[in-house]
């Protein structure tokens, strides 16, 4: 049980008894968070919109920069696409979802699942790779 | 039965047991849309750079919906809070706006999104047709008839697609004009598959040929057989006995035969009518010509009007990008005098209409739906998978609203703690949907 306005020590107690602490001007504070944080995903997402009008393949300087990981063309875009997306992910895990103070028991399984979809996510840079160089396409 | 450790924790894992198990649930579905994710990513990456569509969502809407599901995440969290401090009248009204901005959510995309696609009508050329279809698709730089480069507003000459160096464009999509057939809507028209008239000659022909067996057979069938001769024996009394029966037989199969193929008609979009002039071999040849013709007329070319701005007007490099505000509607009078447009005025209002030969389109073609193509399948898939959790979530939001309104002291007082975890694990959940939907609307509205 994460208790926002328990301080720590209390924390179990609290679950034990499953009563809550009001400690009102923590709470507030807290409720200020989670505004602050609304408003940041509000942002996060008017920068996704404006990050899609703009063509990062259009200008050298992204492409070379993104050549070296194995990203081209639209690749470029999708992968900033999801940069900013997985900022905002982060947000809510971290904020909403109480992830900064979860016990480890939570966390635990989290870390496989993050590298699970990781991998999954990183796979379609193979789509761009090529591992045989002499057979390699100019691109398109 | 009471089940254990739904407020307490659990001594060996240290938490309760809600608590765990939305966790896990939580990291499946990460795994399940992580899994989904990274195929669309696939499909879209190997893609021919033609056959992928950008900016067919409608993006201002898009982001609509992201705020709104932005909002519920934050007023859940609030609702939570308010029900810890005790604060009924906070927790119940954050509640309420959390599920009333999922149902805005669903709304927004049943009622406005998904019907959208459903009215809207697109098809791929073959490669072989494009050039007939030229002025609408903008892929070479356009000459005019003395062959000169056409210039713009700005006086220069006018670049096409492979010039601007932008993939090749072979689709073509507006809406459907309404059918003339009652019987069959310009949808069902349209997904019939192009008949060639050597196609439907073949289809009438094997028709008549079977009716005019029947003709033959009909009246053999209709005369009782004389009796088999008494002096006839062994073999030769069965081959008799069969020959009896023969035309009775065949008669059955030939009179099957023609029922199954006149009941495959429908399919190539004849209506009773049609089916009636097409197989009526009474008329002379002229007008049996002419039925095929009108027919053929009616069901290999597709009408398409209220062109999307990108085929109207193919040579602006501002067609090329998905638009944040919608582009205007294309007028009537930009399309006159181009190939393949016929222009009809009706009530002093002029409707033009691109008129595609069915026998130049790839297979798919049709509403926006998922048997389109790999985008749309993927669209209605991933979004509907997602629709249903926001449901779900909205459910189980409803229902706790209920029964903390109507059931005020249970809940309130005697099972607060437990409220809390329920309320906290809806909404980890409802933050996940949330999380699906930040990659969803990126993916498939911007990029």
């Amino acid at each position: 049980m994460s208790e926002p306005a328990a301080p720590a020590e209390t924390k179990h107690e609290t679950v034990a008894h499953g009563e809550s602490h009001e400690h009102h001007g923590s709470v507030f504070a807290h409720a200020r968070i989670y505004i602050m944080v609304g408003v940041a995903l509000f942002v996060a997402t008017v920068l996704t919109v404006a990050l899609s009008y703009f063509d990062f393949a259009e200008y050298s300087i992204f492409r070379r920069m993104f050549a070296v990981i194995g990203v081209h063309d639209v690749g470029i875009n999708i992968l900033v696409g999801l940069i900013v997306a997985t900022c905002k992910v982060c947000l809510v895990g971290w904020f909403f979802m109480h992830l900064k103070q979860e016990k480890r028991t939570i966390w635990r399984p989290l870390f496989f699942t993050f590298f699970f979809v990781a991998g999954l996510f990183l796979l379609f840079l193979l789509a761009y790779s090529d591992p045989i160089p002499t057979t390699s396409h100019p691109i398109h | 039965m009471e089940i254990p450790y739904t407020v307490k924790p659990r001594p060996d894992t240290g938490l309760a047991n809600p608590k765990l198990g939305i966790w896990l649930f939580l990291a499946s579905e990460v795994m399940l849309f992580g899994g989904l994710f990274a195929g669309y990513i696939f499909m879209r990456l190997s893609a021919e750079p033609w056959m992928w569509p950008k900016g067919w969502l409608n993006v201002p809407v898009g982001t609509f919906n992201t705020f709104i599901l932005i909002l519920s995440s934050v007023t859940i969290i609030l609702s939570w809070e308010s029900l810890k401090m005790r604060k009924r009248g906070a927790f119940m009204a954050w509640l309420a706006v959390t599920w009333i901005c999922g149902l805005l959510f669903l709304a927004v995309k049943l009622g406005i999104e998904w019907p959208d696609k459903f009215g809207h009508f697109g098809a791929y050329i073959k490669a072989e047709a494009t050039h007939k279809y030229e002025s609408f698709l903008g892929n070479e730089d356009p000459v005019d008839a003395q062959g000169k480069p056409v210039l713009n507003a700005e006086g220069k000459p006018e670049q096409g697609r492979i010039s601007r160096g932008v993939a090749e464009r072979r689709f073509i999509s507006g809406h459907l004009a309404h059918s003339s057939d009652p019987s069959h809507s310009a949808l069902a028209l349209a997904s019939v598959p192009y008949i060639s008239p050597e196609k439907l000659d073949g289809i009438i022909g094997a028709i008549w040929s079977v009716r005019s067996k029947i003709k033959e057979l009909e009246p053999k069938a209709a005369q009782t057989p004389a009796a088999v001769d008494s002096k006839l024996t062994g073999a030769a009394r069965d081959v008799a006995e069969h020959e009896r029966r023969v035309p009775r037989q065949q008669l059955a199969v030939a009179q099957e035969t023609e029922k199954s193929m006149v009941s495959l008609l429908p399919k190539y979009g004849m209506s009773p009518t049609d089916i009636t002039n097409l197989l009526d071999d009474t008329k002379s040849k002229e007008e049996q010509k002419k039925f095929r013709e009108a027919f053929l007329e009616k069901i290999n070319f597709i009408h398409v009007e209220a062109l999307d701005p990108e085929n109207a007007n193919p040579y602006d490099p501002d067609n090329d990008k998905a638009h944040f505000l919608p582009r205007a509607k294309v007028e009537a009078g930009t399309l006159k005098g181009r190939p393949h447009i016929e222009v009809e005025s009706e009530g002093g209002k002029e409707e033009a209409t691109l008129v595609l030969n069915k026998a130049d389109l790839i297979e798919h073609h049709g509403a926006f739906l998922p048997k389109l193509n790999t985008y749309l399948a993927t669209y209605f898939m991933i979004t509907g998978l997602h629709g249903l959790h926001v449901l779900g979530g909205c459910i189980v939001f409803i229902y706790f609203w209920l029964q903390a309104r109507n059931n005020n002291y249970k809940y309130y007082h005697q099972n607060h703690a437990q409220l809390c975890n329920r309320i906290e694990v809806a909404g980890l959940f409802w933050h996940l949907v949330d999380l699906i939907w930040i990659f969803v609307f990126p993916l498939f509205y911007l990029l």
